[in-house]
């Protein structure tokens, strides 16, 4: 099945402010999220980024502002319309316990009247696709998966009618460690693929950096202190709450975000130690601390340490002024 | 001579004919309460459970009337509706409701926010989201208020007889009234028995039903 690529959301002053209380939860909030990219909200908790995410399908209605999706504005489009064109995967995962795995991936197409066999088939597309083997998943029921394979059918849920917009409220939270690299992995290869329109909050700086193509920062009220791609915040932190979400060693963190491909080197092989190009300027520089004075980037040409601190400084300058 | 009474099972032998009247119409009264009892409980709790103010109104006041004392209760419908069925059935109409209802709002209120959110998040309508995510979630819920409710119905049935109401109450109560008199305890242990069993057969048919009607995805532990 030829998957739907993803609609621009634009956001438009939305604002949240619930009965009886003194200030808005989420106040004019704008932001324009490119079609196919993933957006992530990263933020402290209660700074209002979920409440923000949950406006764009309207489980939480705005008090005032508006929500275009593919330039129609939806902000008074029936909910239900509006939601089954929309992915949504949450933390509790919310798998219906009564219903067999390939159920309860068929319910946005069951819902959308879509005749058996083309359900049948798309389900077990999906599961494949999020690494479950249909013949041996399809007829169980949720408590008999693992809390990582039960997140894993959650997005084969969100994406089983194709819609243009993914909404992922901090997903792999409840799983462990482990797991949760491996489904951050994965996802991201499959976002690659699919180039849905993802929001995706989380209050894991980490995971923003290794997910968004873009991270809006938000602070209190779903301020957005900084929206820009992970090497422009890490290089060049606008305001100090970024700086201070950022963390320590945010140069550190922004070699793993430079692919070796894209830098510029010196010509020729000159160094004892090889690093493959599809590594980024981390490794290179772990080379470095192992003692390496020249290394090969690939079959690219080769690098020396101050050539590797130019290629940083100009990363920085370049991330600072675009 | 002195004439002995039967022992139980002459007794039975004998009156087998009334006793299985009775017993028929004692199954017939408490069908039909409990099939009263399932619909508006039911459908009570489906009508309030959003709003937790209904919810305590409903149920507080259910408990109230089930506080009432069965008899006065009973003998209180005389007054408008007579003697026989019609008393007997409201009175235990009534006195089913607390259970059902009240497990069924619990039920339908304890399904996970989480479930309720991604049902309504994928598009479902409220409606959509009562019958195909609610009401299986809640089922074994309200399946065991029905099974209260019923022992209950069963339990008060016995004494509707005193309004005239049909059943075994009748055997009971006219044995205990004549107690130490011909029969008098054959007719009690018959009428004491007769309900006991009946009503350990419907708990078993609601054990059943429970079981039958669960989705497997709610039975794993």
């Amino acid at each position: 099945m030829p998957s739907v690529q993803g609609q621009e959301i634009k956001l438009e002053k939305l604002t949240k402010r619930y009965p009886n209380t003194a200030k808005d939860a989420v106040k004019e909030f704008s932001l324009t999220i490119p079609a196919g990219e993933l957006v992530v909200f990263v933020g402290p908790s209660g700074c209002g980024k979920t409440t923000t995410m949950k406006m764009i399908n309207r489980i939480i209605e705005p008090t005032s502002g508006k929500i275009l999706i593919g330039g129609e504005d939806v902000t008074h489009t029936p909910a239900f319309e509006l939601r089954r064109n929309i992915g949504y995967v949450i933390q509790q995962i919310g798998l219906f316990p009564h219903m067999t795995i390939a159920a309860n991936v068929a319910t946005v197409p069951n819902l959308l009247g879509w005749d058996k066999a083309k359900t049948k088939a798309r389900v077990n597309e999906l599961l494949e696709l999020v690494g479950l083997d249909p013949a041996e998943y399809s007829n169980r029921y949720p408590k008999q998966l693992s809390g990582g394979q039960q997140q894993r059918v959650g997005v084969a849920r969100a994406l089983a009618a194709d819609p243009a917009v993914l909404l992922m409220d901090e997903p792999f939270g409840a799983t462990d460690p482990i797991t949760r690299v491996r489904l951050q992995k994965e996802f991201r290869a499959l976002q690659r693929e699919l180039k849905k329109t993802v929001v995706f909050v989380t209050h894991d700086f980490e995971e923003a950096l290794l997910l968004g193509d873009r991270i809006a920062v938000l602070s209190e009220q779903s301020h957005v202190e900084q929206y820009g791609t992970p090497l422009e915040i890490l290089s060049a932190p606008a305001t100090d709450r970024v700086k201070s979400f950022v963390g320590e060693a945010a140069s550190v963190r922004m070699l793993g975000l430079v692919s070796l491909k894209e830098i510029d080197v010196l010509a020729g092989a000159n160094g004892t130690v090889t690093v493959p190009e599809t590594g980024t300027l981390r490794e290179a520089m772990e080379q470095f601390i192992g003692g390496a004075d020249v290394i090969n980037i690939g079959t690219r040409g080769h690098l020396t340490f101050d050539a590797l601190q130019n290629v940083i400084a100009k990363t920085r300058s370049t991330a600072t002024h675009s | 001579m002195i004439l002995k009474p039967p022992n139980l099972w002459q007794f039975i032998h004998i009156q087998w004919a009334k006793i299985l009247s009775e017993v028929i119409a004692q199954v017939e009264l408490v069908l039909l309460v409990i099939a009263i009892v399932a619909v508006t409980g039911i459908l009570t709790g489906i009508l309030v459970h959003k709003h937790l103010a209904l919810v305590e109104a409903v149920t507080g006041f259910w408990s109230i009337v089930y506080t009432i004392p069965s008899l006065a209760m009973l003998v209180f419908f005389i007054g408008p509706f007579g003697l026989g069925w019609v008393p007997a059935v409201i009175a235990l109409v009534l006195y089913g409701q607390l259970p059902i209802v009240r497990n069924t709002i619990v039920g339908l209120r304890s399904v996970e926010p989480a479930v309720m959110e991604s049902a309504s998040a994928m598009g479902l309508k409220s409606s959509a989201i009562l019958r195909k995510i609610q009401l299986p979630l809640a089922w074994p819920v309200i399946v065991v208020g029905l099974r209260v409710s019923c022992m209950l119905i069963f339990g008060l049935s016995a004494i509707a007889s005193y309004v005239g109401g049909p059943g075994l109450g009748d055997y009971l109560f006219s044995g205990l009234s004549s107690l130490g008199s011909f029969n008098s305890m054959n007719q009690t242990l018959v009428g004491a028995f007769g309900i006991t069993l009946l009503a350990l057969i419907f708990d078993a048919f609601f054990v059943l039903l429970k079981r039958v009607t669960t989705s497997k995805g709610l039975r794993i532990a």
